[in-house]
């Protein structure tokens, strides 16, 4: 084998290295600020619906609750003029990151309806023992809870946290190991074009495969039939993914076609250097 | 640089790369969806009601022979009360026993020897009702019972525990509702069925 045909096989080499950590950088960046965002997943999640039926939920239940206890439900649907229920719900997902009380429920909660409640009976005379009242202050700081709290919050958090860090880093190496294939490649040609031209190659090939990967996912619903109770959070969880595939679609095709002109650009460059000498050296031969 | 080597290097190298790497970025992210989602398969967010079938939940359901072959709101036939009559529901969510009463999980099959819970708003049992007869019609078929005493429990747990000394008997059970507000004391109606 000859030097230049093991130059080619080396070069090849190195441009699926730089396919592979451009699909990987693609791929980690995209989750990163996807799936391993807080705002993104908090505003997938507490979307519209979400919204829409808590409230419908928190209605239902006070009304009920009105039932058992004689106090009306506009009273403990007083909660929603102080904060609304979008309001709490993102309050509880914030939480969630922060790893704070994430599902609402506190005895200051439960010490708010009670002041909602006594409020009411008193202004409307109506007679009241404190233990009473707590008993149903204390439900309705749980309906409260079960309806705009979020309760499953630990696998959330840590799979938020561990796929922002190991993405993170996944990026970086990628990132590297594209800068070391390019220096190889360097090393490699006595012309830097044809070391660019195999490291544009090697990045548009992983760029393609980056949104055809993603397209064919999206097709297959790859990963997109979580089913979350309630269930009108499972399109929001199945929408992150979804936006994920979009945002490495996007990538790859951004991607793609900077690197595509970038080497029609530097094929253009090389011929029309390459006529110049043509020209010049077709000069001094007819001066010979 | 001609032609033939930058299609062979700008194109050819690429479309290569794409099939190669398209496939095993499909059957990597195949094989890790559980790592693709930030929220877990079957993981519970809210404790919210079944609202959105409420409607179905209206009409009787068919007959079963089994209380484990029932889904929670399930409408499962009547109870009369003294003069008032009320739907039954199996393991009724909080939102549905604002109009019905529900049969719990822990009862047997009305008819069978044993005791069926029922648990049912105190403002849903009226003063008159109290001490009379009760009456299950539904996909058990129908049972008659005889009002047999009415004690005080602490908890819903002591209910539980209690276990009347007839063959088939129904407890009825309440928190009791003292003014505005409740106690959290409840109150159980004890039966026997009669033929």
């Amino acid at each position: 084998m000859g030097l230049k045909a093991t130059r080619r096989i080396l070069c090849t080499i190195l441009a699926l290295v730089i396919s592979v950590c451009t699909l990987l950088t693609i791929g980690s960046v995209a989750f990163k600020f996807t799936v391993g965002s807080q705002p993104v997943v908090t505003k997938q999640l507490i979307n519209g619906d979400a919204i829409s039926e808590a409230e419908r939920q928190l209605e239902e239940k006070f009304e009920a609750l009105e039932i058992k206890s004689g106090i009306p439900k506009r009273v403990f649907l007083m909660v929603n003029d102080n904060t609304s229920v979008e309001d709490a719900m993102d309050t509880a997902m914030q939480n969630v990151f922060g790893e704070e009380n994430a599902d609402m429920y506190s005895n200051n909660r439960v010490e708010y309806f009670y002041n909602l409640c006594t409020e009411y009976l008193d202004g409307n005379g109506i007679p009241y023992t404190e233990e009473n009242v707590r008993l149903v202050a204390d439900e309705a700081a749980h309906i409260y809870s079960d309806c705009v709290g979020i309760h499953g919050e630990l696998y959330v958090v840590g799979h938020i946290t561990e796929v922002s860090s190991v993405c993170l880093k996944l990026a970086y190496s990628a990132i590297a190991m594209i800068v070391l294939s390019l220096m190889l490649m360097c090393v490699l040609f006595k012309t830097r074009e044809n070391a660019y031209l195999y490291t544009l190659a090697g990045v548009s090939g992983g760029s393609l495969a980056a949104l055809f990967g993603a397209l064919a996912c999206l097709i297959a619903r790859v990963g997109m039939d979580i089913s979350v109770q309630p269930a009108v959070y499972t399109n929001g969880a199945n929408g992150i993914v979804r936006l994920c595939y979009v945002a490495i679609m996007a990538s790859g095709v951004m991607i793609f076609a900077a690197t595509t002109v970038v080497m029609f650009v530097i094929y253009a460059k090389k011929n029309q250097e390459t006529l110049r000498k043509d020209v010049r050296f077709a000069k001094i031969i007819s001066k010979l | 640089m001609n032609r033939g080597q930058f299609l062979r290097t700008a194109i050819l190298l690429p479309v290569c790369f794409t099939v190669i790497l398209s496939v095993a970025f499909y059957f990597g992210f195949s094989k890790n969806e559980g790592f693709i989602s930030p929220v877990k398969n079957g993981a519970r967010l809210s404790y919210f009601d079944d609202l959105e079938h409420k409607a179905d939940n209206d009409d009787v359901i068919n007959a079963v022979d089994d209380l484990t072959l029932l889904k929670a709101n399930d409408n499962i036939g009547e109870i009369t009360i003294g003069k008032s009559t009320s739907t039954l529901r199996y393991n009724a969510e909080f939102s549905y026993q604002q109009d019905s009463m529900s049969i719990m999980p822990q009862s047997v099959v009305p008819g069978d020897i044993g005791c069926v819970y029922v648990y049912a708003f105190d403002s849903n049992i009226t003063p008159d009702d109290r001490g009379k007869g009760a009456l299950i019609d539904g996909v058990f078929g129908k049972h008659n019972y005889a009002f047999v005493d009415e004690m005080e429990m602490n908890s819903v747990d002591e209910v539980m525990m209690y276990s009347p000394d007839c063959g088939k008997s129904l407890v009825l059970y309440c928190q009791n509702r003292q003014g505005a507000g409740y106690v959290s004391t409840y109150t159980a109606f004890i039966y026997k069925e009669v033929e």
